[in-house]
């Protein structure tokens, strides 16, 4: 029923775009986005989701529609892939200048993170050598 | 509209009537569309949605709704959901305080050109006796992150009204009817309307087939439609205006 819904509601809307074709695809974007918020537990699928239609994009040579890569980005930096999301977000810049600011700030966070992430590491893996030296 | 009724009967044919709402209903003159002219906004932010409908989770279900539409209409989408967390982040998720907060700082913050403030008015299923209405409402202002001032702005209700064919049978039609709205009470459809709603307010420029020839204005084709500026044509920019000599000449001699 949900489909023949919005089957009648897309044909009441094309009344007025009859000859306009869509300037982007969006796979499930915005039913999963939904599907989201309806039951948080279904972050994955959204991410999925994202994933394949920036893959999809890609095969054919499209651009992806705006704030996808930018939305994916954050998806892997929730994940702690940060290099990824750097990468994901520098994408987004690079295809959608009007992003620059956001995705400029974002990339600085993430690298600040990432910077401190590398040091505490340096630190937990020189550690053991501290200890372990006499003269401390 | 054949719903697939599993009951040894066969589908019955039950037909659905939506009663389109009539775009920007108080609009009997075109608003003044200059300023957004002038402005020529490239980007949108939509920060969080007022809620005043009793559905709690209304807010985030429509932010699913609203990139597609701007996006398809020509402009950049600031990423809905990351922007949402990243306000939250910085203690701005409530919606009411978000939109008192100042445009053009909240556009600076992200470097957007306008900003969008949406309002749920209604989002809501009226189940009366054997029929289910679902009504969502929406009120629309697209503001300028560079002013503050009101670029755009519509309102738009959309609602769903299902309507049983008679099938000259009373009791059936009675059955029908019930099952019916026991469905859509159950699991009303929001996010079809919601999706309609957002179409006729952003892109529509008639109502639909059947209804009467009320012009709609929705917002102007942005940069990234290959229609960009079709619609701006025989619309004078307000900088126009102050460049012409005239002006300059009429200010001259009204000068004390």
């Amino acid at each position: 029923m949900r489909i023949s819904i919005a089957l009648l509601a897309l044909l009441a809307v094309c009344a007025g775009c009859a000859t306009q074709k869509s300037l982007y695809q969006w796979a499930d974007y915005e039913d999963d986005l939904y599907g989201m918020y309806k039951q948080p537990e279904k972050s994955k699928e959204y991410q999925e989701t994202l994933r394949i239609l920036i893959e999809r994009c890609d095969e054919k040579g499209q651009k992806a529609p705006p704030g996808i890569r930018a939305e994916y980005g954050y998806c892997l930096y929730r994940e702690g892939k940060l290099d990824d999301a750097i990468a994901s977000f520098k994408k987004e810049r690079e295809l959608w200048p009007e992003s620059y600011v956001l995705m400029n700030t974002l990339i600085g966070n993430v690298e600040k993170l990432k910077s401190a992430k590398e040091i505490d590491a340096e630190a937990l893996a020189a550690e053991p050598v501290v200890s372990a030296a006499p003269e401390e | 509209m054949i719903l697939p009724f599993k009951g040894g009967k066969g589908p019955i044919v039950v037909a659905l009537s939506l009663i389109l709402g009539a775009c920007a209903p108080k609009a009997a003159t075109p608003p003044d569309y200059s300023l957004f002219i002038e402005e020529n906004p490239r980007s949108i932010l939509v920060v969080p949605v007022l809620n005043s409908s009793p559905e709690v989770g209304a807010s985030d279900y429509f932010l699913a709704t609203i990139t597609v539409p701007l996006a398809e209409r020509g402009y950049y989408v600031f990423p809905v959901n990351l922007v949402k967390e990243l306000l939250a982040d910085a203690g701005l998720s409530d919606p009411g305080y978000v939109h008192t907060t100042d445009t053009v700082k909240l556009g600076n913050l992200f470097g957007a050109d306008a900003v969008l403030y949406v309002t749920i008015m209604n989002w809501e299923a009226k189940y009366v006796v054997l029929t289910t209405t679902v009504v969502v409402g929406f009120e629309y202002e697209l503001r300028s992150a560079k002013s503050g001032q009101t670029l755009w702005k519509t309102a738009e209700t959309m609602q769903y009204d299902p309507q049983v064919a008679s099938s000259g049978n009373p009791l059936a039609d009675l059955i029908v009817m019930a099952v019916e709205a026991a469905i859509t009470k159950a699991k009303p459809s929001y996010m079809p309307l919601a999706r309609q709603a957002n179409w006729m307010a952003i892109s529509a420029t008639h109502v639909g087939p059947g209804q009467p020839k009320t012009k709609c204005f929705p917002i102007l084709i942005g940069p990234y439609h290959p229609l960009y500026g079709s619609d701006r044509v025989g619309v004078p920019a307000r900088t126009a205006a102050p460049s012409e000599p005239v002006t300059g000449a009429e200010g001259l001699e009204k000068a004390p």
